[in-house]
């Protein structure tokens, strides 16, 4: 596991580009929560509590990737990706729902709404690493 | 709903919000007693515009910009007035 898991790291890393990654939750706790599932790699984490800051830091920073959670309380993560996916500029930029359960509607609701991939909580170090090669790492 | 639909929206009344605020800005300089109050509604008033700024991309093809013709505008001239007050206060 820990093998494989270094070598998606490697790959990305070889590919000679800095990767960053958008997580934005309102549960402070969470993102702690995946900062800490990813110390050891070396990606660059921008951490967003509120899905507006997380607009803004999308428009300065153009993430590699970016994480939403599904249930915000003032922007979902459909709505996000609603918005990101309606500007052109930014319609390359992979979005990544993050769903509290596997539900097969609210994984289609999400895709429709423009996400590139869906992940299910509770996730490990592995997954997130999988899901950054599979859409940021192309 | 249409997530876009929603998103507008709540965007929307975000960006009302702070249209408000930065309008509210250079009156809480202006009343404010103390240095750290002061210095505080300059960076609030530095924050709202850059929020604005940034969130442009996202408001100016959908609906803000059609309540408000010249939005960039209003934000620009409050921006000017807010850093005029501001500057006077400062240094005369």
């Amino acid at each position: 596991m820990r093998a494989a898991q270094a070598t998606i790291q490697n790959d990305l890393v070889e590919k000679g580009n800095s990767i960053s990654l958008l997580l934005i939750d309102d549960n402070p706790l969470v993102l702690e929560m995946i900062k800490k599932l990813l110390k050891k790699t070396h990606y660059e984490l921008l951490l967003a509590d509120d899905p507006f800051d997380a607009l803004c830091s999308l428009v300065e920073n153009k993430p590699s990737v970016v994480f939403i959670d599904a249930a915000m309380s003032k922007l979902n993560g459909y709505q996000f990706c609603a918005l990101v996916k309606a500007q052109a500029k930014y319609q390359y930029i992979p979005l990544v729902v993050v769903l509290e359960y596997a539900n097969k509607v609210e994984q289609a609701k999400a895709l429709a709404a423009g996400a590139d991939a869906v992940l299910v909580k509770p996730f490990g170090e592995n997954e997130l690493l999988n899901i950054v090669e599979v859409t940021g790492g192309k | 709903m249409n997530p876009l639909y929603e998103a507008t929206k709540v965007l929307g009344f975000y960006c009302d919000n702070l249209v408000l605020m930065l309008e509210q800005a250079p009156e809480n300089y202006c009343n404010a007693e103390v240095k750290n109050e002061k210095e505080l509604a300059i960076i609030d008033a530095k924050k709202y515009s850059a929020q604005l700024a940034l969130l442009e991309p996202f408001y100016s093809p959908m609906g803000i910009k059609k309540r408000y013709p010249s939005f960039q505008n209003s934000v620009a001239c409050l921006g000017r007035k807010a850093s005029r007050i501001i500057r006077n206060k400062l240094f005369y």
